[in-house]
């Protein structure tokens, strides 16, 4: 290949995956006789194998993903923290007419619905709020003549409407939860008392 | 109709224990008009809850047309609250932001009936109450008699053994008060058991019985005069305040 015509590398292509490993082994057997160096010699024959990089590449992504989703789910926490807490200031102000609603004959489940309903309405419309936002980012980066290494790295974003409905189920239970809690406490309050309470 | 016996409440405040009624017995008949009086204090409102399901004594029976309701669980109290007892508060208690037929339909719509045949039921009981054009007005736009009567529409919706009623002329002038007597006396002639708390005296002698409650306990039950005579001659709720003023 240089100067004095030996070979320095060469590439080969193995006819699998499965068989990768064994070519690799074999061809460490077979140098490894012909030049008279311990086959387990890394150092004496290296050889360079995709596979790793690959692997190596797709630990990254991974990382990466598990990084995206942890802050992602401590988003969803978070985000249904902030509703429970409107929804239980929410009980507190309505005290009064859940005390009237009791009176009047409301069961248990009665008194809950509305808060879980306007609870998940919450979450919902903050839900569809993002998914237009995410739309109109989409597309404002679709438009623009944006070219580098990043976008053939990492591609432009797309929308995907598999991750558009596991994320309004996922806050569509986020909202229920949220809403359940505070609920619970208003079907659990003392009609007598809440019918005093100014 | 409603039998109380041996009725304890007690309530516990910290270490304290206050017994807000002690051993209370009480027989209420169907068709009777039963005023409970007393100053503050008395245990008046704590006997208006139990008698109302909006709470459970400590210790007693409680039996409301036959069953005791004593030892229920909430949802079943809601049961009995929303087909047995019609309230009637001092304050109307109404939701401010419904219509008064969307305050009427409410206990229909927990009692499990469908829209229409509630808003048919809603819009009757307001006519019966005189209050048939103010259907879509909402609280705000009436004046404190016309709540007052949509609440005796509302208690009326799912025809109730009782009428309980708790200082229900106690927001309102003379003349609005008036007409809330006269009315719970239509109700009362037309067959209604009302049971109405008050310390309006005026209004406790128009009722056809009239129980007196003290530190918890009943110190007085007088039928005032038997309910026959007091249609011809009884006293009325007209001649026991001060006159309805004139409007010129």
């Amino acid at each position: 290949m240089y100067t004095d015509a030996r070979v320095g590398n060469f590439i080969y292509l193995p006819t699998s995956l499965e068989t990768a490993d064994l070519a690799k082994a074999e061809i460490y057997r077979v140098l490894a006789a012909k030049y008279r160096f311990d086959p387990e010699d890394r150092r004496a024959l290296s050889i360079w194998d995709t596979r790793e990089n690959q692997r190596i590449t797709d630990n990254i992504a991974l990382g990466i993903q598990m990084f995206l989703g942890i802050i992602g789910a401590l988003t969803l926490f978070v985000g249904g923290m902030g509703v429970a807490n409107i929804m239980y200031a929410v009980v507190k102000e309505r005290t009064r007419e859940i005390g009237i609603k009791m009176a009047l004959g409301a069961k248990a489940r009665q008194v809950m619905a509305p808060f879980v309903l306007e609870s998940m309405f919450i979450t919902g419309a903050g839900g569809a709020l993002g998914t237009l936002v995410s739309l109109s980012i989409i597309t404002i980066i679709a438009m623009l003549p944006l070219q580098g290494e990043a976008f053939d790295l990492m591609g432009k974003p797309t929308f995907s409407p598999a991750i558009a409905i596991a994320t309004s189920l996922i806050l569509g239970a986020v909202g229920m939860f949220a809403g359940y809690f505070p609920a619970r406490r208003a079907a659990s309050i003392n009609p007598a008392e809440s019918l005093r309470y100014e | 109709m409603i039998e109380m016996t041996a009725i304890r409440k007690v309530y516990s405040t910290g270490r304290m224990e206050v017994e807000a009624l002690k051993g209370v017995n009480l027989t209420i008949g169907r068709n009777e008009y039963v005023s409970i009086v007393g100053p503050s204090g008395s245990g008046k409102s704590t006997l208006m809850n139990l008698i109302g399901c909006l709470d459970t004594p400590s210790t007693g029976t409680y039996l409301l047309s036959g069953e005791n309701v004593a030892g229920l669980d909430r949802n079943h109290l809601a049961e009995v609250r929303n087909k047995k007892i019609g309230f009637v508060f001092q304050s109307f208690n109404l939701l401010p932001y419904a219509t008064a037929l969307e305050n009427v339909a409410l206990p229909l719509l927990f009692a499990g009936i469908s829209d229409k045949k509630c808003n048919e039921r809603a819009k009757e009981m307001l006519e019966r109450v005189g209050l048939g054009d103010r259907i879509d007005h909402k609280p705000t736009e009436l004046s404190g008699g016309q709540m007052q009567r949509v609440a005796i529409a509302r208690a009326l919706a799912n025809n109730p053994a009782i009428i309980l009623a708790d200082e229900p002329t106690g927001n309102l002038d003379s003349a609005s008060g008036h007409v809330i007597a006269d009315l719970f006396g239509e109700l009362h002639a037309a067959g209604q058991t009302i049971v109405m708390i008050t310390h309006d005296n005026g209004l406790a002698k128009i009722a056809s019985r009239s129980v007196h409650i003290r530190d918890g306990g009943i110190v007085e039950d007088n039928a005032a005069i038997p309910r026959t005579s007091r249609r011809r001659s009884g006293p009325s709720y007209a001649n026991s305040i001060p006159p309805r003023p004139s409007i010129p």
